[in-house]
């Protein structure tokens, strides 16, 4: 029998750990003028793990109250071909076809680091945006400017 | 008037009634006429001030709501936290019996009263209210020897209720008076002074003078319509007449309605006085609710623009990791383009270097070459050799990686970046921090205010503020109303004018004849009195300015700052400063409380009415110079009968007795007595009735 993440036609589906299921929810609402406000918070949260290089590998997730979160196929997550996170992922040398782990557990693997570190930052109802500024001088304009 | 003696049964705490009651004497065999009782709080003064207004009017006003209708204290209670006006112990001993009984000397004849209440018939032992009743007032004419009739309407000829409070005054509302001649929208005082100058007799006048040319001309017109054969017209005017009648009687309904909604409303408005505390919570805590309610708005707002700003951030986060591979993707790009151009130009050379050797025109200038020497030969294909092995490495170089691969990889990853900054997200996360703090502290104002307020104080202010908007409403109403039926009646009259005051009637009867006589007076006396109003309300005003000016100089510490008081037509007083500079003023609070003394001592004086003026606690906001002064006035210069209840810190006995004990019947002194706290009895200090201690029922 196929796992999940090899189901989807297109390359598997991407999801996040039951430990942070509901918090991604709550996260979610942060998104709702985007047509997948799921699906955003989980690039956000991957961005962040990608910057913040905190990729939770799948054997130390633990087990939530809730289901995992956010599955959905390869596709979907990139707006069906409005993004290609496979030459993201490879340009950022994050992985590699010869990896034997798919390319959507990786990401999945850096959407769980990256709400495990928001939720570490309690940046969840969107009250802690500033300690970016202090992670990312580079995401904000010069002052000085 | 003046009061002689007051007599008190099982009244509030003095207990006892008959032989073993309260006697107070304020008649001097050698002319003094004064009276100063000193207490300390609570010891009962008040109740001597309570006793005199029981006694005139038969009701007691609670003490917080003042001479406000309706607020009265009980006549009997479980206990005395309801603060009835019959003795607890007496109560608790089973004599439910209380009352006052009074002297007085009234226009040089000598009166009693006496007003007493007791259990029903048939109640042996009340408890409430409704189980006592008020036996009637009973006043004797001594002088006479005959029983009053009539006994209230005796008393309010002499004084009016409403007017009582201008001579019976409680210092502790000084303010009250204060506000109400700084506050000339308060109606129902202006009505008050109005009514203690007497204008209401003139301005009644007025109105009775019209109200009987009207009724002269009605005559008038029917005695010129009994002289005419126009039938029509005799119709016509009847029928306008009948019109003006209904409307008058629906103008008077509209009247009578205006004047119960203009009373409702100043009971409204004076319960919402006394009660500003929780009106004041309330409004307070209105306020903090909307606060409340547009923080919450705002936080929504600003939640709304971060969700509006949220989408896409995820690039502005990544787009660093990326514009670096992107640098080195633009790199490789940058070389295969470059060693593309390169590519060219060697070619370009190797093209050239073989016209070289063939001796054909140059592919740049055009010019022919000459065909080169067999050294030169060698040398240029060696060239050519070199070029074309750098041309093959060049060519293989530009397509490594592969063109397409890296410009597919240079879009893709350009989707994902963005040069946006997130500087706008931090702004709106401030405002949303910042407004949540506000939102806190307005919450915990809110809570703060609804903890003054109990759940059912709040209802019983917001229905007296929704009773006092339907109100103003109704008054709105009803006034717009007035103002459209007697512009209409009004018109009806006109027209009833125009069509009868051209009929001339052949034989005038005599009666005709004095009806247009009648009227023609009646016309002069409506000017005459309009004006001897107008006159009055002047020569009051100005006699009532005078006066007071001359009052409040002289009790004012302040004489070289101020130089008098300005009374308006409409009764609004302020405190006229020397300085021309210096604007008339309302004036410091212990000024202010000068200014009513001033003014009530002036009104009372131009009212032409005589009654002793009863002063509970007189120091209230005015301080001990200016007391003084004060004392010296009411005893010494006022020329009216003062009954002064002062606290020891107002007027110490001593000094009281020292200063002023001359011009008084007598001194008094309330104590508690010893062993029961709710129970006082009276001592008398100085005595110059003319008679012994003992015949006064006083310890020698």
């Amino acid at each position: 029998m196929m796992s999940e993440e090899e189901q989807d036609s297109s390359g598997g589906v991407v999801f996040c750990s039951a430990e942070f299921a509901e918090k991604l929810d709550d996260f979610s609402d942060l998104f709702k003028k985007h047509k997948q406000p799921m699906a955003e918070a989980e690039r956000f949260a991957m961005a962040i793990g990608i910057v913040k290089n905190s990729r939770l590998p799948k054997d130390e997730w633990k087990e939530g109250k809730k289901k995992r979160k956010g599955t959905q196929g390869l596709s979907t997550f990139e707006e069906g071909g409005k993004y290609n996170f496979r030459i993201l992922f490879e340009m950022l040398d994050l992985w590699d076809e010869d990896d034997d782990v798919s390319l959507t557990l990786t990401i999945s693997e850096y959407i769980t680091g990256g709400m495990k570190w928001l939720t570490e930052n309690e940046m969840i109802d969107g009250s802690k945006f500033s300690i970016l500024k202090e992670e990312f001088p580079d995401l904000f304009l010069n002052e000085n400017n | 008037m003046k009061l002689e003696t007051l007599n008190l049964q099982n009244w509030q705490p003095f207990l006892g009634r008959g032989l073993k009651s309260t006697k107070i004497t304020l008649k001097s065999e050698t002319g003094q006429k004064n009276m100063i009782v000193y207490a300390e709080n609570t010891h009962g003064k008040t109740a001597i001030w309570q006793a005199i207004q029981f006694g005139f009017f038969g009701k007691v006003n609670k003490r917080k709501t003042g001479w406000q209708e309706g607020k009265y204290r009980p006549w009997i209670w479980k206990n005395t936290s309801g603060e009835p006006l019959l003795n607890q112990t007496a109560n608790e001993k089973g004599d439910y019996t209380f009352g006052v009984i009074m002297t007085f000397n009234h226009d040089g004849e000598d009166f009693t009263l006496e007003r007493t209440c007791g259990p029903r018939r048939g109640i042996i032992k009340p408890k409430n209210d409704t189980q006592m009743e008020l036996e009637e007032l009973y006043i004797r004419n001594e002088s006479e020897g005959k029983i009053v009739k009539e006994p209230q309407k005796f008393i309010n000829d002499i004084l009016p209720y409403d007017l009582a409070q201008f001579f019976m005054f409680d210092g502790e509302r000084l303010d009250k008076y204060r506000l109400l001649f700084e506050d000339t929208n308060d109606v129902k005082l202006k009505g008050y002074i109005e009514a203690i100058l007497r204008f209401p007799v003139l301005t009644d006048g007025t109105k009775d003078f019209i109200d009987i040319k009207k009724k002269s001309d009605k005559e008038l017109r029917k005695f010129r319509l009994r002289g005419t054969n126009n039938d029509n017209l005799r119709k016509e005017v009847e029928e306008l007449e009948s019109q003006v009648t209904e409307l008058d009687l629906v103008l008077l309904d509209e009247q009578k309605t205006l004047a119960t909604s203009q009373a409702n409303l100043q009971i409204v408005e004076e319960w919402l006085k006394q009660n500003d505390k929780g009106a004041e919570a309330l409004a307070q805590q209105k306020i903090f609710k909307k606060q409340v309610k547009s923080l919450e708005e705002e936080i929504v707002g600003f939640n709304d623009q971060m969700k509006q700003q949220m989408p896409g951030t995820w690039k502005t986060i990544i787009s660093s990791r990326i514009n670096t591979r992107l640098d080195v993707l633009d790199g490789e790009m940058t070389r295969q383009f470059d060693e593309t151009k390169e590519m060219g130009v060697i070619e370009g050379k190797i093209k050239s270097l073989n016209a070289q050797l063939k001796g054909e025109k140059c592919i740049t200038c055009g010019h022919i070459h000459q065909i080169p020497e067999p050294t030169e030969i060698a040398a240029i294909n060696r060239n050519i050799i070199s070029l074309e092995k750098k041309f093959v490495e060049l060519e293989k170089s530009t397509i490594s990686p592969d063109p397409h691969y890296l410009l597919s990889r240079q879009k893709a990853l350009r989707s994902m970046t963005s040069t946006n900054k997130l500087d706008s997200l931090i702004n709106i996360e401030e405002n949303i921090v910042r407004k949540k703090q506000e939102l806190r502290r307005a919450g915990s104002n809110y809570e703060k205010a609804m903890k003054l307020l109990s759940s059912e104080a709040i209802r019983e202010v917001q229905t007296y503020l929704s009773q006092k908007k339907s109100l103003e409403d109704e008054i709105a109403i009803s006034e717009n109303d007035i103002i459209k039926l007697r512009n209409y009646i009004s018109s009806l009259e006109s027209r009833i004018k125009i069509k009868t005051e051209n009929i001339q009637s052949v034989n005038q009867t005599i009666s005709q004849k004095k009806c247009e006589k009648k009227i023609d007076l009646l016309d002069n006396l409506i000017e005459v009195w309009k004006k001897v109003t107008t006159d009055h309300r002047e020569t009051m005003r100005a006699q009532v300015e005078k006066s007071a000016s001359e009052i409040f100089m002289s009790l004012t510490n302040k004489k070289k700052t101020y130089k008098g008081l300005r009374i308006h037509s409409d009764f609004r007083v302020e405190i006229l400063h020397k300085k021309k500079s210096r604007e008339a003023e309302a004036g410091s609070g212990g000024q202010s409380a000068l200014m009513a003394y001033s003014i009530l001592d002036a009104l009372t004086t131009s009212s032409g009415i005589e009654f002793p003026m009863v002063v509970d606690t007189p120091a209230r906001s005015i301080d001990k110079k200016n007391l003084n002064r004060l004392f010296d006035y009411l005893f010494l210069d006022s020329g009216k009968q003062v009954i002064l209840l002062p606290e020891s810190k107002e007027l110490e006995p001593e000094v009281g007795d020292d200063k002023y004990g001359g011009s008084c019947a007598a001194t008094y002194e309330i104590y508690l007595m010893g062993e029961h706290e709710d129970l006082s009895q009276i001592k008398l200090r100085v005595n110059n009735t003319g008679k012994t201690n003992g015949e006064l029922g006083y310890d020698v």
